[in-house]
């Protein structure tokens, strides 16, 4: 067999053993990556939900505040959870405040141009039926932008889950410890054991939000 | 019906769209707005449903303010039809005419026969078109549609903003030809704006001509064929429609025998009986004559002037 095959199969070994031999610790931070990720995207949509629909109402808001959903995403990641220690102290909520930060701008800016760019004159004709505005958000506007909503969504996700593996930093887990644990040993082998399942969490998050980004487009409009 | 008092609108920019507008939409009849593009129109329309304010004036439906009045009540008892359709593209035909009877909360076997109703009263079978979406259809349908839903809740007024001019010109006869007949057999209170006047001499019962945010001429479509008020007027209608309108008809000279007088003036050319419509057309437009001597076995009938002839053919239509 050439060496070069030789090696890599004796890698794989290892890094299989290394697998096996962490597999409590991997477990442990996959689950706590997953959980932070989860908990942010979904902070981060309740807040840039209403916040994208209200700034596509006052139109004046709009630039505002969407540079300052830019600016903060513009903020590297790793100052970002460094400003927020002395702040907040170390610990999950600090890592979930700079997540969720990370995952305001996408979401506004797609729930806000969602919103804006529904035809004018579906308003026109929801408006003279005598829908009231709130009927009109429900009925109209919000299921003609929820496509462009949910690809916000899948964005600000898959930002979070890499993003997710900075936590370690402020002693909230997730697959960075394991990450950060390999690189102190200059153990290769469970840097990749690290890395790996973030993107395969990646992965899964944008795979299962395309089945709904899917589910929630109105088959009306998939005809085109 | 609805009656527009001393109406003015000026929007933020300074634009003033409409200038003391004095009009009323008789109940039962259809009434053309029609004039050039940016005159006003539109405007006029959207103050009927509050879709837009009055700087000044006000618009009273049935002798009361609507200015008052409850937004979402009104609404709902004037149906109203744009150029865009305005069809929501996420709901099936049978969910784009049932919005407001299921805001209203009406039993889901009376929605069904009403939506199926609807639809049959638009010329589109319920069994292919209900559970279709929008996009699924052609321009003509959809529209049929945007008219269905107009109508569903039965309301007395119906609004139409060019319904019919994005449409090809197959399509456009057909809907203004059942536009015609559905409001024969609904007598709803129309108002409908356009910019087409074959379209308005063909459907409607009035006409309000209007001008740069003012009334022109208001009349019967004969009245202003027949007395073309102004100068802008004339050339609204233009000699050419008034052309397209005389060769439309089917008639020979011999068929207007009512309207012969016994004197000619002017330029005068002899015709036989059986003279068609095109060529008497010719003579009155193109070559100038003022009326016909109309032989029949080779005596002289009567004569038939141009202007007689345009008023025989005015009345001739609103019958
Ligand atoms: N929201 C608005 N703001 C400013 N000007 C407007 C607005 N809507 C219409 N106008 C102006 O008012 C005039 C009449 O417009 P419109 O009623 O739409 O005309 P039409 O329907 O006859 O084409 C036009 O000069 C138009 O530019
Ligand atoms: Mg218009």
């Amino acid at each position: 067999m050439p060496s070069f095959v030789n090696g890599f199969y004796k890698w794989g070994q290892e890094f299989i053993a290394t697998v096996i031999d962490r597999r409590e610790l991997i477990q442990t931070a996959f689950i706590e990556h997953l959980w932070l990720s989860f908990i942010a995207i979904f902070i981060a949509c309740l807040i840039s939900l209403p916040l994208g629909i209200w700034i596509a109402r006052a139109k004046r808001m709009a630039e505002p505040m969407i540079g300052v959903t830019a600016v903060m995403q513009t903020i590297p990641s790793l100052a970002l959870f460094g400003f927020l220690v002395p702040l907040i102290g170390i610990g999950t909520n600090t890592a979930l405040i700079a997540l969720t930060i990370y995952a305001l701008l996408p979401i506004v800016r797609n729930t806000y141009t969602g919103i804006s760019r529904v035809n004018p004159a579906m308003i026109e004709a929801a408006s003279a039926m005598g829908m009231t505005s709130k009927q009109r958000l429900l009925r109209v506007e919000f299921p003609l932008a929820l496509p462009f909503i949910m690809a916000g969504i899948r964005t600000a996700t898959v930002l979070t889950v890499g993003v997710a593996t900075l936590a370690t930093f402020v002693g909230a887990g997730g697959l960075g410890d394991v990450i950060y644990r390999g690189l102190q040993a200059y153990n290769q082998h469970l840097i990749l054991a690290g890395a790996i399942p973030v993107a395969i969490l990646a992965i899964m998050f944008d795979f299962v939000l395309k089945y709904f980004e899917k589910k929630t487009t109105p088959k009306g409009i998939q005809i085109k | 019906m609805i009656e527009i008092k001393q109406l003015s609108k000026s929007f933020n920019d300074g634009t003033e769209a409409l200038k003391h507008i004095d009009v009323h939409f008789n109940e039962g009849e259809l009434t053309c707005i029609i004039g050039p593009s940016g005159c006003g129109k539109t405007t006029l329309l959207k103050h009927i449903n509050r879709l837009i304010a009055p700087t000044n004036g006000d618009i009273e439906i049935s002798g009361s303010s609507i200015l008052n009045q409850d937004i979402v009540e009104l609404r709902r008892s004037i149906g109203y039809v744009i150029q865009q359709i305005g069809l929501f593209p996420h709901m099936t035909i049978a969910e784009n005419i049932s919005v407001v009877p299921r805001l209203l909360n009406w039993s889901k076997q009376k929605i069904n026969d009403r939506v199926d109703e609807m639809l049959e009263m638009v010329n589109l079978e319920p069994e292919v078109f209900r559970n279709r979406y929008p996009l699924e259809l052609s321009g003509g349908q959809q529209q049929r549609v945007g008219v269905a839903r107009a109508l569903v809740g039965d309301p007395d007024i119906i609004l139409m903003d060019e319904p019919f001019s994005a449409l090809d010109p197959i399509s456009r006869e057909q809907l203004q030809d059942q536009l015609k007949s559905l409001h024969k057999q609904l007598k709803k209170t129309i108002v409908f704006v356009t910019h087409d006047m074959d379209e308005a001499l063909k459907i409607a019962d009035r006409i309000v001509i209007l001008r740069q945010g003012e009334v022109e001429q208001i009349g019967r479509p004969d009245e202003i064929l027949q007395n073309p008020e102004t100068d802008f007027v004339k050339s609204f209608i233009g000699e050419e429609r008034m052309t397209r309108f005389m060769r439309q008809s089917h008639k020979t000279a011999k068929y207007f025998e009512d309207w012969f007088v016994m004197e000619s003036h002017g330029q005068v050319k002899e015709v036989n009986a059986d003279t068609g419509m095109d060529e008497l057309t010719t003579l009155f437009v193109d070559q100038g004559y003022d009326s016909v001597e109309v032989i029949e076995n080779d005596r002289s009938i009567g004569y038939l002037t141009k202007n007689t002839l345009l008023k025989a053919l005015a009345t001739e239509r609103s019958e």
